[in-house]
């Protein structure tokens, strides 16, 4: 039965249903074939979405637009670029860095490769890139990005799992500057070889200037993650009080929103939401079904006998999220899996906020796993190049962050240090 | 007929985009309001951890207007590859099955608010049926949209 199921899913997926549908379809075929009554459909689905801390989703969602607009992403790329733009490959450096502080900010990988993937492929072309190469460093960079909290794939595994989200925000920092560093040093080594041009030196006064105009948006990080550590707030708070931050530097402070466009941003955030709440809601249906019919008992007896211990339980975790988030976009992807693979990797040993960082920075590669990735397609469609010749200038680039990626997972303290270091 | 079934989903896209607007709204102000009255009146805000049980209506009217804008999550890469006749026969099979799936959610949900109609919640003291009450209606929001969408297309291709 649940390999049938698996195969209708993938039928449906195929034929092009929205992937929430057509987990939902999925589960009532079972609980039509189980003779099960079908008011657990919206029951179930009601309560996927039912939680107070799951509607930091739509917060951080609307934080992340009003973001956006303003103007913010703009100082951004400029402090980034005068702090590395004057380096060989230094424009395709400023990229990765200036989605370290605007991933910080937003928390869709979507929302991040139109900010930055905007303002920066016009610049890249301008000084003798490629469309394909710079639209390849604007795909790696967000897939970097996913790790900088906030991230939305961070809060559904933290609720689904029940880790602390506040644990999951600080322990993938490391991770992601660890990943961000190993893309600026292979786009400096290309660069080399190949003789990109790099911009002149920025001097210490525009460093300054750029540096304090940049200053009240990254205040952002730290009262979300100060906020959350302190106990001042939860993280679904920290979204409302991101949103109101927000809003008052893109009012007030920058006089840059109207509000008309405040509107278009809520109306969008709703549509958003509901794209993402509505699968995390199907997903649930779906996994109650496989729940009754005890697949994951099965599957998880299947896994422990194939044996490998931890070290081969995470590649397989790397290996199903990087073939599944290619197709499903990682939400999807987490809501299913987290309740079967979450108690065997702690029956493993594995601790939940490690492994939740891996699944989350895997999340980042598949993503943009060429041909289907969904955020490739969004980041294909800024840049204005088909996907195919994406593929050639991006695979390098995915590759370092997929090894970086299994390197986090062999060394558990990458992860681990920095939340022991601030007491979760 | 299709002119009004058209007249009809413009009026209703129009209601469904302010009620969810306003909802996002209202979610971002109440636990904004909730940090406030705790830190400023050390007073906690008993009901604004059950704002989250409506917050089921700001998920399915987000979710039924992504239908309506087309821009739920899907996987089109097989389905463009397809020559144009079987590609129309796969689209016209798939929305068939969405369209039942939505007729279901009406089906059962409206059962479902059967079965809770005396529960009330804990600290509103609102009746539970007014929750589930969104999937009905946003099972009938997803046909409506969904035909007016396929008046679109017949009338294209006229």
């Amino acid at each position: 039965m649940g390999g049938l199921l698996v195969g209708i899913f993938g039928l449906l997926v195929l034929a092009a249903i929205p992937i929430g549908f057509a987990l939902a379809i999925a589960a009532i075929v079972a609980i039509v074939a189980a003779d099960l009554p079908l008011v657990i459909v919206p029951q179930q689905i009601v309560a996927g979405m039912d939680s107070f801390p799951m509607l930091a989703v739509p917060l951080f969602i609307l934080a992340g637009f009003l973001m956006d607009v303003g103007g913010i992403s703009r100082r951004l790329v400029t402090l980034a670029r005068t702090l590395v733009g004057h380096l060989p490959g230094g424009l395709g450096q400023v990229v990765v860095m200036a989605e370290v502080f605007f991933s910080g900010v937003s928390g869709s990988t979507s929302a991040d490769a139109a900010a930055i993937g905007g303002i920066m492929v016009p610049q890249l072309t301008a000084n003798g890139y490629s469309r394909a190469r710079a639209t390849a460093i604007v795909s790696a960079a967000c897939g970097m990005g996913i790790l900088i909290p906030p991230a939305i794939v961070m809060v559904v595994y933290g609720v689904i799992g029940n880790v602390s989200i506040g644990a999951l925000f600080v322990a993938s920092i490391v991770p992601a500057l660890l990943i961000a560093v190993g893309l600026m040093t292979q786009i400096g080594w290309q660069a080399r070889k190949q003789g990109w041009p790099a911009a002149e030196r920025a001097s210490l006064a525009e460093v300054r200037r750029a540096a304090l105009d940049a200053v009240l948006p990254l205040f952002m990080i730290v009262v979300i993650l100060g906020g959350i550590r302190f106990g001042i707030f939860t993280p679904t708070e920290a979204a409302a009080v991101a949103v109101a931050y927000a809003l008052l530097l893109a009012g007030p402070v920058y006089r840059s929103l109207t509000v008309r466009e405040l509107w278009s941003k809520v109306v969008q955030t709703a549509i958003v939401s509901g794209m993402v709440l509505f699968v995390v809601g199907a997903a649930h249906l779906l996994g109650w079904v496989l729940a009754i019919m005890q697949a994951p008992q099965s599957l998880a007896s299947s896994v422990v006998a194939m044996g490998g211990g931890p070290v081969g339980f995470m590649g397989l975790t790397i290996l199903i999220f990087l073939l599944l988030g290619a197709i499903l976009e990682g939400v999807p992807a987490v809501v299913l899996l987290t309740p079967i693979l979450l108690p065997l990797a702690t029956q493993l040993g594995i601790d939940p906020v490690h492994f939740g960082a891996v699944i989350v920075a895997t999340q980042g590669i598949s993503v943009f796993l060429p041909p289907v990735g969904v955020s490739l397609l969004v980041a294909c469609s800024v840049g204005g190049v088909e996907p195919a010749e994406v593929a050639r200038p991006l695979w390098p680039y995915l590759v370092l962050m997929l090894a970086l990626t299994v390197a986090i997972a062999l060394v558990p303290g990458v992860v681990l240090w920095l939340p022991g270091l601030l007491g979760y | 007929m299709t002119r009004r079934l058209r007249a009809l989903n413009r009026v209703l896209v129009t209601l469904e985009t302010r009620a969810a607007g306003a909802l996002v709204i209202s979610v971002a102000a109440v636990v904004l309001l909730q940090v406030l009255m705790r830190y400023l009146f050390a007073q906690p805000n008993p009901w604004s951890e059950e704002v989250s049980r409506f917050c089921f209506w700001l998920s399915l009217l987000g979710a039924s207007l992504a239908v309506e804008k087309r821009s739920h999550f899907g996987f089109d890469q097989v389905v463009n590859k397809l020559a144009p006749r079987t590609k129309r026969a796969v689209e016209v099979a798939a929305s068939a099955v969405v369209l039942l799936f939505a007729l279901l959610l009406i089906g059962t949900g409206i059962a479902l608010m059967d079965l809770t109609m005396g529960e009330r919640s804990a600290a509103l003291n609102l009746p539970v049926a007014l929750v589930y009450a969104a999937a009905p209606v946003s099972g009938v929001l997803m046909v409506i949209h969904m035909l007016a969408g396929w008046a679109d297309v017949a009338e294209g291709s006229r």
